[in-house]
């Protein structure tokens, strides 16, 4: 059980930096996962922590102990591959065995090792079997047992459901993360898919270009994001955004406004200073009621989508921007309708014109 | 309409297997004449006579001359295919300053004609001490074979699969563990085809062979072919030519259908990614 320290990891390819100073500590034991666009280095910086790029800058740590040098093989890690990478003229009882063969491991050790991995990952009947004779799922486990018999201090997770169907994908979720809960080892996990982010994780890093946007539990950073750039990648359908303006009020009260309607700022805000904002509402969060009565804004509704547990109501608001509800409550909306919106104060994100969140006293 | 494409179909492929098999034909029936009836056009043989095929190796040391074919041809494909792997993992696999340069480096050594490095190669050859050694002609045979033979398992090495390097990486695999154990058993057929094409390279050569041996017991079958010697010198004995050059083809063919299927799989690999 060991902690994976990051300092300042700086990655460069010819004159673009991949990685860019980033500090992150993965505590023993945790379910870390690398979240991100494509491109934003998550996928490079699991690789330097792998060893299969150089570390530019920066100090790598595991178990306390440097890395930057150490070859992969030694480094106490396990990775799996987005493209499972078994050897193809191989058993499935030899892609296992290979490393611990190649670190001269007794025959004895080894046989124990695979077959328990084997039995964890119910691919007992597959052991002779080659790569091409398995469908997918079975090489992801594949794939997931030879990392396990390594007994590697972290594992090592490059995407490895992005080539599963729906389905199947769902099911090895589940599948990794009760191996996780069995193994308790430390896991670093990189994906692009925020479900799978939101559902395995312990903690979530959100990179962008290089840098780390934010990190820490997955609630936190859903309910209080730092940035619009955390606020908006995560959540599915992606949170509503509506400019907004803050103007003194009467009396002690600042407002703002959207479109024509008035809102007096909640007293929790730590006052923003004047100018344009961000007002962000995350689509299950919007109260829907008949216009006029407790309503904030009137929405006029374009389509609605059912997802059969709730319905998606796409609508317009003032001066045409647009706005995804969530509306669980199965009353009769059509495309065509008004209705009224509200939310609550607490549900309220404000974003300043830099994309930083103003605090918010809960 | 059909029928008539059809049949012009079977006749070109008729043409062509008429083209390419007839000389090997004709060897045959010409070397189971003797005397005057050589100089008669015959298509088919009158009789089966093996006296030309009992001769060459009663005559002269035929046989130790095909052992010498042999053991240069074996030792150029290992040879060839060892150093090719090598520098196809260094070529392919690994990051350098001037690995274009050389590969293209490793190409333009083939396109001199063999006349043109054929001085220097003596040379050469003689300062190593191996002229009138079978190892001066495997020696020099490797310019020939060495270029396609790094270039195509270049070409495939690339083709492999990255992930799957990485992971024998993670494994503990270093270089050599890596081009043992994962590459080159998914380069069989790519090394079978690039193999056989430098067996028959170094099998056909002449011109270095006769150039680099001296004595009868040290030259391949190609050069001892070329210098087998009739009752007198105002004849040239056919027929023994061509039983001898019979023999020596079919150690190609038999190899050539050993290894038909991983030659077509290694010729048409590279370009679809299995």
């Amino acid at each position: 059980m060991v902690d994976v320290v990051l300092s300042g990891l700086t990655k460069r390819f010819g004159d673009v930096e991949a990685v860019r100073g980033v500090d992150l500590t993965v505590r023993s034991g945790e379910f870390c996962v690398l979240v991100g666009p494509s491109g934003c280095g998550k996928s490079t910086l699991l690789r330097m922590i792998a060893g299969l790029e150089e570390i530019d800058g920066g100090e790598l740590a595991i178990d306390g102990r440097r890395m930057n040098e150490v070859r992969p093989a030694d480094r106490g890690v396990s990775m799996v591959f987005q493209s499972y990478a078994l050897y193809p003229h191989m058993t499935v009882y030899r892609n296992m065995a290979f490393g611990l063969k190649l670190a001269r491991t007794a025959a004895e050790t080894i046989d124990e090792r695979v077959r328990s991995a084997a039995r964890t990952l119910q691919i007992e009947d597959l052991l002779d079997r080659r790569p091409r004779e398995l469908s997918g799922g079975q090489r992801q486990r594949v794939a997931i047992g030879r990392a396990i018999v390594r007994q590697p201090k972290v594992f090592l997770f490059d995407e490895p459901l992005s080539n599963l169907d729906a389905s199947l994908r769902v099911q090895m979720r589940l599948e990794i993360a009760r191996l996780h809960r069995r193994l308790g080892s430390t896991a670093i996990y990189v994906t692009h898919d925020q479900t799978e982010a939101m559902t395995l994780a312990d903690k979530i890093v959100v990179l962008n270009q290089g840098t780390v946007e934010q990190a820490g539990a997955p609630l936190d950073l859903y309910r209080r994001p730092d940035n619009l750039f955390v606020a908006t990648f995560l959540g599915s359908p992606r949170i509503n955004l509506l400019p907004a303006r803050v103007e003194p009020g009467q009396g002690a009260m600042p407002t703002f406004h959207v479109g024509d309607a008035v809102f007096s700022l909640p007293a929790s805000f730590a006052p923003p200073a004047d100018g344009e904002v961000m007002l962000g509402v995350r689509p299950e969060h919007i109260r829907v009621t008949h216009p006029g009565t407790d309503a904030d804004l009137t929405m006029r509704v374009d389509l609605v989508e059912e997802l059969g547990e709730a319905q998606l109501l796409h609508g317009t608001v003032a001066e045409g921007q647009s706005l995804i509800v969530r509306y669980a409550e199965r009353a009769d909306v059509a495309a065509g309708d008004e209705v009224g919106i509200g939310f609550s104060d607490e549900d309220m994100l404000l974003f300043d014109k830099d994309g930083r969140r103003i605090p918010h006293e809960l | 309409m059909r029928r008539l494409r059809q049949i012009g179909f079977a006749a070109l492929v008729a043409a062509i297997l008429f083209y390419l098999l007839f000389p090997l034909y004709y060897a045959i029936v010409t070397s189971m004449k003797a005397g005057p009836s050589l100089f008669e056009v015959d298509y088919v043989p009158r009789h089966l006579d093996l006296d030309n095929y009992v001769a060459i190796f009663a005559e002269q040391p035929f046989a130790l001359n095909i052992a010498n074919s042999i053991m240069v041809s074996v030792a150029v494909v290992a040879l060839s295919l060892f150093l090719g792997l090598t520098a196809a993992m260094a070529l392919g696999r690994m990051r350098f300053a001037g690995r274009r340069h050389l590969l293209f480096a490793i190409l333009s050594v083939s396109m001199f004609p063999q006349v043109a490095v054929l001085s220097g190669m003596f040379e050469l050859v003689r300062a190593v001490g191996l002229y009138n050694n079978l190892g001066g002609l495997v020696l020099s045979y490797l310019i020939f074979t060495l270029p396609f033979t790094v270039w195509v398992l270049t070409a495939f090495i690339r083709d492999l699969p990255r992930d799957v390097e990485e992971a024998a990486i993670l494994d503990g695999a270093g270089p050599w563990t890596l081009l043992t154990q994962v590459f080159m058993p998914l380069m069989w057929p790519a090394m079978v085809t690039t193999g056989l094409l430098a067996f028959i390279v170094a099998w056909n050569e002449f011109l270095f062979a006769l150039t680099f041996t001296l004595t009868n017991e040290q030259r391949t079958v190609p050069v001892a072919i070329a210098l087998i010697t009739g009752g007198s010198e105002f004849e040239v004995p056919w027929g023994r030519i061509m039983a001898a050059s019979v023999i020596v083809t079919v150690p190609l063919i038999v190899l050539v259908l050993v290894f038909q299927r991983r030659i077509v799989a290694g010729l048409t690999a590279g370009a679809v990614k299995g």
